[in-house]
């Protein structure tokens, strides 16, 4: 009764026009920005993140929240249309978007994605609105614990996450090193400043969210010359019962296959899009038509994405850990506002917890709505000029920078993560971990510290002291085991003779 | 034609480098970024020693970036030992390229399609290059102009056409900016007043209105 009594008041507080209005500025931002060329939620929302420093919290909250999930679907948009997906997630969709829009199929290839990306965030939300209970068993747990969950989490997205395990871990690590910059938090003592006045209050995660992640799609697309030109047809944005009726399974599985898959901390979009492709390509009657603009190939994957971007938010705001860049910046914009996203914001601040909720529904709502009526809308917007798209996003990006502090410093900071992006992306770095530890750092470091003291300096004792500890840093050894041997075995597969 | 023989002058230069490098395969991204990446964790490592790894029975402020510098090292290291031992493995088949890029080829693309060119490594040492020039160029002239020549700098020698129409749409939109961010209180770097001129000047448009 707790959870239904508190998602009640939840809605009574975003159903205001202020947060309604937040709610709609948020997902046309967000459409806006995902249909940009290559640009996904992650970029989109790293961009926009300075817009949370304007508002209040809840109004910045909804809004990101907004921008997220407008992104996701703009992201869908040039997916379907002009085969440039924003992130890899919506790499599948290409397969048979782009071949039902080159069938004239356009509209229906986006109507279908947005009913199923619907559908699929409004289960995943209920399951949302259950699974925060177990934010009342993480209440009870202290730094050594804390410690031990965020690492899991960390070694999560970093080893299962992407294919170099060495090179996750260098970008971890330096996301890391990047939250150490500034005064100590305890004594107040210069770490890393090179006797820098300005970098003594830190290097503002803000700033470089936006130099590694939208900076760097902005040069690297430079880089590789991208041009767009979308001259096609969208067709009818709409879709029969029989179109409904044949994407129902591709619907439902994608639901729940989002939805759990978006509960493990780490667990890339990609390859929950992918598994959806394949089951559906398994379960089809004619799984022929698959790769030449099958419905149930777009249905299953945008509905799994959705989905799984509705329950990203359980580890986030249960535990306070992101399992995604997106999150991950979605973070950034609970902390800039003062809230600290886990266990404690249920008990200190409920009725902010529950608008929040409250407001990822009304943001999928919206978007909803907003989906078909406007595709034709945002459709012209890919008959601007790409110079002009990227030429305004990189001068909102610099004055954003410029904004957080007042300071070129933080310019020239963005300047210089928008070319290490570059350069990892180049190298194949994942950034995922860089902007997961830059958020988490801090945390981990605080938890770190206090649960040293907790132990009086015995550093056996806060590794194993807890059951809880001993249960995660077991599984860990176990995971690293397990993907030990995967790298073994597949090292053996691929230098033996191909025959397919 | 000026301006587009000095970005073809540019990329001739750059090419060049670029063929250069490839003779050399020890220069190598991989080995370049880990030798810079282990030299960095080392100098941090010996600086959050310096700051102290224990303070009595509490972790000391050097203690976990000691911890994290020292992580950092041993897998740039095993990055860097990795890069090496490629330079004697025979190359690699390439792999298939992703949906997005296996595209059409320059200047023959249909409706609906993406064109990329070739490896364009010569661009990102031009990217890289190119915006060592931001600090001085702010500090000097505002944050506006430097956007102005940076971003044109960048159309000029990378896009290589429409470099008019490229002018013209990046001056207005920085000049839109430019304003937004006068109205919007936020002071940036401008010498030449330039947020408050185009306030004056919409005022005077307007009458007053704006």
């Amino acid at each position: 009764m707790d959870i239904l009594a508190g998602l009640a008041g939840g809605f009574s507080l975003v159903l205001t026009p202020e947060p309604l209005m937040y709610a709609l500025i948020g997902c046309v931002l967000g459409m806006l920005t995902g249909v940009i060329p290559g640009f996904g939620p992650s970029a989109a929302t790293a961009m926009l993140l300075p817009l949370a420093f304007f508002l209040g919290p809840v109004p910045s909250i909804i809004m990101m929240a907004a921008i997220y999930y407008g992104s996701m679907y703009g992201g869908t948009i040039t997916s379907v249309l002009i085969n440039v997906p924003g992130e890899v997630a919506s790499v599948v969709t290409c397969i048979d978007g782009y071949e039902m829009t080159k069938q004239g199929q356009a509209g229906k290839a986006l109507a279908i994605s947005a009913i199923g990306s619907f559908i699929g965030g409004s289960v995943a939300f209920v399951g949302l609105v259950f699974a925060t209970s177990f934010s009342q068993f993480a209440v009870g747990l202290g730094p050594r614990e804390l410690f031990a969950i965020t690492i899991f989490a960390l070694a999560l997205i970093v080893g299962l996450a992407d294919k170099s395990l060495v090179k996750g871990l260098v970008g971890a690590g330096v996301g890391l090193f990047i939250g150490f910059v500034g005064l100590d938090p305890l004594t107040a003592q210069g770490r890393f400043t090179f006797g820098n006045p300005n970098l003594a209050d830190g290097i503002d995660f803000i700033v470089v969210a936006i130099g590694v992640i939208g900076l760097a799609e902005i040069l690297d697309s430079l880089a590789m010359r991208t041009v767009i030109d979308f001259s096609g047809n969208v067709g009818k944005v709409r879709v029969s019962w029989r179109d409904l009726k044949d994407s129902a399974g591709a619907i439902t599985r994608g639901t729940g296959l989002g939805f759990f898959m978006g509960l493990l901390p780490g667990s890339p979009a990609a390859a929950a899009t992918f598994t959806s492709y394949m089951l559906e390509k398994r379960f089809a009657k004619h799984p022929e038509t698959f790769g030449k603009g099958a419905i149930q190939g777009v249905a299953g994957p945008e509905t799994t994405n959705n989905a799984l971007g509705m329950s990203n938010y359980i580890p986030l705001l249960a535990l306070g850990i992101p399992s995604s860049t997106t999150m991950a910046i979605l973070l950034g914009a609970f902390t800039i506002n003062g809230l600290q996203p886990g266990p404690l914001l249920f008990v200190k601040s409920p009725d902010i917890a529950w608008t929040i909720i409250a407001s990822l529904f009304v943001a999928n709502v919206m978007l909803f709505i907003m989906a078909m009526p406007l595709v034709r809308v945002w459709t012209a917007f890919l008959k601007i000029p790409t110079l002009a798209l990227y030429c305004a996003t990189m001068g909102f990006m610099t004055i954003g920078a410029f904004s957080v502090r007042n300071n070129m410093i933080d310019v020239l900071i963005m300047w210089i993560a928008g070319l290490v992006g570059l350069a990892m992306k180049r190298l194949d770095v994942p950034t995922a971990p860089l902007a997961l530890t830059l958020v988490l750092g801090p945390i981990l470091e605080q938890n770190f510290r206090r649960a040293v003291a907790i132990e009086q300096g015995d550093y056996f004792r806060l590794l194993f002291s807890s059951t809880v500890c001993q249960v995660i840093y077991g599984t860990l050894c176990v995971l690293l085991l397990i993907k030990l041997w995967s790298v073994f075995t597949g090292r053996k597969r691929s230098s033996a003779p191909v025959t397919q | 034609m000026v301006i587009d023989r000095m970005a073809a002058l540019v990329e001739g230069w750059l090419t060049a480098a670029d063929a250069w490098r490839r003779r050399h395969p020890w220069l190598n991204g991989d080995i370049i970024a880990s030798t810079l990446v282990l030299v960095l964790s080392v100098y941090f490592f010996a600086d959050s020693v310096r700051l102290g790894l224990s303070n009595g029975q509490q972790a000391a402020p050097g203690t976990f970036p000691a911890l994290i510098s020292a992580g950092i090292a041993i897998c740039s290291a095993i990055w860097l030992i990795g890069a090496l031992l490629k330079l004697r493995a025979p190359d690699e088949p390439d792999a298939a390229p992703s949906p997005a890029v296996a595209q059409a080829e320059d200047g023959d693309n249909g409706a609906g399609d993406t064109v990329l060119s070739e490896s364009a490594n010569w661009r990102v040492v031009f990217l890289l290059a190119w915006s060592a020039l931001l600090l001085p160029l702010t500090e000097t002239i505002g944050m506006v102009p430097m956007l102005f020549v940076y971003l044109l700098g960048l159309f000029v020698v990378i896009a290589r056409s429409a470099i008019w129409k490229s002018a013209l749409v990046i001056g207005v939109v920085l000049l839109v900016f430019a304003w937004g961010a006068y109205e919007g209180r936020i002071y940036m770097p401008d010498p030449f007043r330039l947020g408050r001129a185009i306030h004056n000047l919409l005022s005077s448009l307007t009458g007053g209105a704006i």
